[in-house]
């Protein structure tokens, strides 16, 4: 069945949204900040350009038609040479115009992954292909959360005149939102570097505990590690507990497990080919399974998604990148494996654009898994800060008295996030672990596997 | 296992690969300017940044364009 390409119409609402989105907050900001006003509706509109020069761009290479050369170095002196010529100009700020570049890319990735709930895939949620809520929506969404993000900020960065160290400013919630000038700031919030405003774990009330113990301090300093390895054991616990005594008939766990891999198995599957799937599945059910476990166990209070740092996140894209990269090697041979990343030069054209055709080549391979580490990291991350940011305020609102007003509205707005994180992270981790499948379909020899490489 | 792709892969590896643009798009240049930096502070020249920055965004282009094509192969 042919549908109209969704990809075209959810570029034109993102640019949409960003721009209301841009024009709202520069009209907030402009009676007191009219140059950040002007730099943040700057760098949306360096943006927009970006997107409309790439969109043409993109149709010309896909349709196979000429100009697509002229079309670049236009682009490359409007977008980039604005840009620059912006940055030489001393009234422009950085930060606004950053965050009037990233509008539209905020606004895209939020469209995409409003595909999984309406364009997308449709089995999820019974829905065919259908327009949810256009727009407005999505900009309504990204200025409600820029604004409880402002409006949260001061409060989370706690007292700004007790100690101004870097350190002060990256406490956890619970203290951050009734500051304590009682606490004196010791040396033990000091070690938290990553600048995340999260709830506090066991690890953390733990350490404030006992500050002096070593064997605390060390688990405390190393968090992502240690939940990572809990993550870890708790998912080879659940493992073998289902399966440790397997029947034909089999019991809930075992079944529910099962079903789980099976599923995996059938989507990984798809993609792969029956062949491939036998041998890389259990890489690519390994990730999927972790990171799922992994995410969960942040809804867990007490507990921390250790996928909230980008850390893990970039050791297990790297993981995917070397996997792949041995699978590329290993099916193409070293000569053949050099070929593909130097484009397969075959005429004279080709071994000329060689230097410039290696970088980019290169550069493209190691941006995906970056992008991988980077959308996972950012998912995860922007859920807990966003629980954060409303447990704050609730906290808040409660110390100043207003607990009828306050925690009704603002506990059901938390719990309708944890619910929503709980789909998220399934959400990431089966995007994680496709993409991982798509990166290796793209490495492995492709006349041998799946239905889909019809294609020369 | 089923030989055959369910649509409903099908919709999600779209949603995979096309959230993934933006972060390509924003991430190759920069990449390439981390390199290009680093390999500038190594070699002591002046200009790699700017050639890898450029080669950053054209392979972030390049990928976009790899990624398009890849999302609207059917079944």
């Amino acid at each position: 069945m042919q549908t109209p390409r969704p990809g075209r119409d959810i570029l034109d609402r993102a640019l949409r949204a960003s721009w209301l989105a841009a024009i709202f907050i520069a009209l907030v900001l402009a009676p007191s900040h009219p140059y950040d006003a002007l730099s943040l509706l700057a760098g949306q509109l360096i943006a927009f350009l970006h997107f409309m020069f790439l969109r043409k761009i993109v149709k010309l290479f896909t349709e196979k038609r000429g100009g697509a050369g002229a079309l670049i170095a236009i682009k490359l002196v409007l977008v980039y040479g604005g840009l620059m010529a912006l940055m030489s100009w001393g009234r422009v700020r950085y930060a606004p115009l950053c965050a009037g570049f990233a509008l539209p890319f905020l606004a895209l990735f939020l469209k995409s992954m409003m595909l999984a709930f309406g364009a997308g895939p449709a089995s999820l949620w019974r829905r065919p292909r259908q327009p949810v809520g256009g727009s407005g929506v999505s900009g309504a969404a990204v200025i409600a959360i820029l604004f409880v993000l402002a409006a949260a900020s001061p409060a989370l960065a706690g007292p700004p005149t007790v100690t101004d160290t870097p350190a002060s400013s990256k406490t956890h919630a619970g203290e951050a939102a009734i500051p304590d000038p009682s606490h004196p700031q010791p040396a033990a919030s000091a070690h938290h570097e990553e600048g995340a405003a999260e709830l506090p774990n066991w690890l953390v009330i733990l350490h404030d505990w006992n500050p002096d113990n070593p064997v605390i301090t060390w688990l405390d300093e190393n968090q992502v590690i240690v939940f990572a390895w809990i993550a870890g054991f708790l998912f080879l616990f659940i493992s073998w507990i289902a399966m440790r005594n397997a029947k034909m008939v089999p019991g809930v766990l075992q079944n529910a497990i099962e079903w789980m891999v099976e599923s995996m198995e059938n989507i990984a599957g798809g993609l792969l080919g029956e062949k491939h799937i036998q041998r890389h599945f259990p890489i690519i059910g390994a990730l999927f399974f972790y990171i799922l476990t992994i995410n969960m166990l942040g809804i867990i209070p007490g507990m921390k998604s250790a996928t909230s740092s980008l850390d893990l996140t970039l050791a297990l894209a790297l993981i995917t990148f070397l996997y792949v990269q041995f699978w590329g090697i290993r099916n193409l041979g070293i000569v053949g494996y050099l070929d593909h990343l130097a484009g397969s030069p075959r005429d004279a054209i080709g071994w000329a654009m060689l230097p410039v055709m290696l970088p980019v080549h290169v550069l493209g391979e190691l941006a995906k898994p970056v992008s991988l580490s980077c959308r996972l990291f950012g998912n995860i991350f922007g859920e807990d800060t966003l629980i954060v940011v409303f447990v704050g305020a609730t906290a808040m609102l409660i110390k100043a008295s207003l607990v009828a007003l306050a925690v009704p509205p603002m506990a059901g707005i938390t719990a309708l996030f944890m619910m929503l994180q709980t789909l998220t992270s399934i959400v990431q981790a089966l995007i994680f672990s496709l993409l991982a499948t798509v990166y290796l379909y793209m490495m492995l020899p492709h006349e041998e596997h799946g239905p889909e490489e019809s294609h020369a | 296992m089923t030989g055959k792709t369910p649509k409903k892969v099908t919709g999600w590896r779209q949603v995979g690969l096309l959230s993934s643009i933006p972060f390509i798009l924003a991430l190759a240049p920069l990449i390439g300017l981390a390199i290009g930096m680093y390999l500038d502070r190594h070699f002591r020249t002046k200009f790699l940044w700017i050639v890898l920055l450029v080669l950053g965004f054209v392979a972030g282009v390049r990928e976009t364009i790899k990624i398009v094509k890849l999302s609207q192969q059917e079944d």
